[in-house]
């Protein structure tokens, strides 16, 4: 579980985070959304210690961010960052993934054991030998994916992972985060992308100006319009055809991704 | 680098204030940037010959008064204080491995402690902008001028490009302080190559962005701001060359360590 408590962060001057409390249970699925400039990135890059607390506290599992060091807090957290694809440095695929692996230590058998089945999670299995350089976009995003989930992390934290890619690249990333939902893994996803977190629908957390607003269902958060344009982002483009329906009484509520959105049509059309 | 991996309230963000230009009004600030250039050469030249630590010490204290008039002292201080590690390894080394006295070492040391000062104070003192319209003025090829004020104005955002590699690296269980020396600059490989193969892409982005806006190294170019010099240059200048000259014969003729 990572627990934030009175969370407080400057790098200075002016506070990034201002009174952040917030609690990540394990195998829990969760979205921090927000503009530009909200403090999301600097709030994630607290969960593997890479910024320490100004004020308050930030607790992983049982470790103390504030003391623990950041090779034993990314053991458990594994931080992906935006466009992750600008640190790779092999000379192939394989060692890439295999970097993580080494520096945490594990044996041999255990690192090919892992390496195989990650690379096959990403469909990445005929690439082993291929410079990571010379992969497609998609396919250097997911090499970056793969690598932190080499060393089977408990908590993912995965920093504006649709950044620059395109929609079919977005629909295996979709897949990806089920696959590792379903596996009970925590994952925090840090974005921006609205259409993307209408379409997983985690728990949604909202910040602005370095303040969470809120912080419930993806369901409640996106369709609300009001609280969202406050804080800088715009509902999903469903919301357009469902709220006015809603608001008709021909559906019971507001829906914000496409899938539900044909079911409910199909539920409407049965009777 | 190991306090910032230790948790040392982020070492490097410190790093790439080190030495950026600090707006204020002051005499130094309002200086030509070709005087001040002048006397930094002047005086780097006189630092790398100088056989004598007490020179260097007087240099540095003649820096930092002028850093103090220059409201900028706290800066240059920083930076002073980055580059010890530096000072106190090139003091030991010679001093380990000549066996001679230590004042003999403390020139060396000391030489690389009153660059840096003397630079720092360049640096802070004048802004990035001013310096590339006068090494326009200088006379050297647009080539050698602008390669020269971009690399400048590149500085801070290489140092957040290194942090942000480092940040990720170590993100992925990198341990830059594992091992002996040799294991220690292996550690380096991981954030050295990203941070190259981005400089080289950035550097290319650079130019096209340049090219596409119609930059034409041939044509002669027209400054938008006017510097010239004035009283005020030619009297700093005349300063610091006398105070170089006395130096000069405080070193030679009466020979102090």
């Amino acid at each position: 579980m990572i627990l934030v408590e009175d969370l407080w962060f400057t790098y200075g001057e002016d506070f990034i985070l201002k009174n952040i409390n917030l609690e990540i249970g394990k195998g829990e699925f969760i979205a921090i959304m927000g503009d530009n400039g909200a403090g999301k990135t600097t709030l994630v890059k607290h969960f593997n210690g890479l910024l320490k607390p100004s004020k308050g506290k930030v607790i992983v599992d049982d470790l103390d961010t504030s003391k623990a060091s950041i090779y034993d807090l990314s053991r458990k957290v594994a931080l992906v960052f935006q466009y992750p694809e600008k640190m790779f440095f092999s000379e192939t695929v394989w060692d890439e993934v295999n970097f993580a692996l080494k520096n945490f230590g594990f044996d041999e058998d255990y690192r090919i054991h892992r390496i195989n089945k990650v690379l096959a999670l990403l469909w990445l299995d005929g690439l082993k030998d291929r410079s990571p350089f010379t992969l497609s976009g998609g396919e250097q995003r997911r090499l970056a994916l793969a690598c932190a989930l080499a060393w089977d992390p408990d908590y993912i934290v995965l920093d504006e992972p649709t950044a620059g890619q395109d929609k079919y690249q977005r629909e295996i990333l979709t897949k990806i985060i089920q696959v590792l939902v379903e596996q009970e893994k925590s994952v925090i996803i840090v974005t921006h992308d609205i259409e993307f977190v209408a379409e997983l629908k985690p728990r949604v957390v909202l910040m602005y100006n370095g303040e969470i607003v809120a912080d419930g269902a993806a369901e409640d958060i996106l369709s609300n319009e009001k609280l969202l344009r406050s804080s800088g982002l715009y509902p999903p483009s469903v919301i357009d055809v469902s709220r006015p329906l809603f608001d008709k009484g021909i559906i019971k509520k507001p829906i914000i991704n496409i899938h539900d959105f044909i079911a409910a049509l199909e539920m409407l059309a049965r009777g | 680098m190991r306090c910032w991996l230790e948790g040392d309230k982020n070492i490097m963000l410190k790093l790439d204030a080190l030495f950026r230009y600090v707006e204020r009004d002051t005499l130094m600030h309002k200086l030509d940037p070709r005087t001040k250039f002048i006397v930094i050469l002047i005086y780097s030249i006189f630092i790398i010959l100088s056989p004598s630590y007490t020179t260097q010490i007087i240099i540095i204290l003649l820096s930092s008064i002028l850093a103090i008039s220059a409201k900028c002292f706290r800066n240059m201080m920083r930076s002073v204080l980055t580059v010890t590690p530096f000072f106190l390894i090139i003091l030991f080394a010679n001093y380990y491995f000549t066996r001679l006295d230590i004042t003999a070492a403390l020139t060396p040391s000391l030489r690389i402690l009153s660059l840096v000062t003397v630079f720092t104070l360049f640096f802070l003192t004048t802004s990035p902008d001013d310096f590339s319209t006068a090494l326009d003025k200088s006379g050297l090829p647009l080539t050698i001028t602008l390669s020269f004020s971009l690399a400048l104005k590149f500085i801070p955002t290489m140092m957040q490009q290194i942090n942000e590699v480092m940040e990720a690296q170590v993100a992925r269980g990198l341990k830059l302080d594992k091992g002996n020396i040799l294991s220690r600059i292996r550690n380096y490989i991981p954030i050295l190559i990203p941070v190259i193969i981005l400089s080289i892409k950035r550097s290319i982005e650079v130019a096209e962005a340049l090219e596409v806006r119609g930059l034409d190294l041939k044509a002669k170019r027209k400054p938008i701001v006017e510097t010239s010099m004035s009283w005020r240059d030619y009297i700093y200048l005349a300063l610091n060359t006398l105070i170089v000259v006395l130096l000069t014969a405080i070193v030679i003729y009466l020979a102090i360590p």
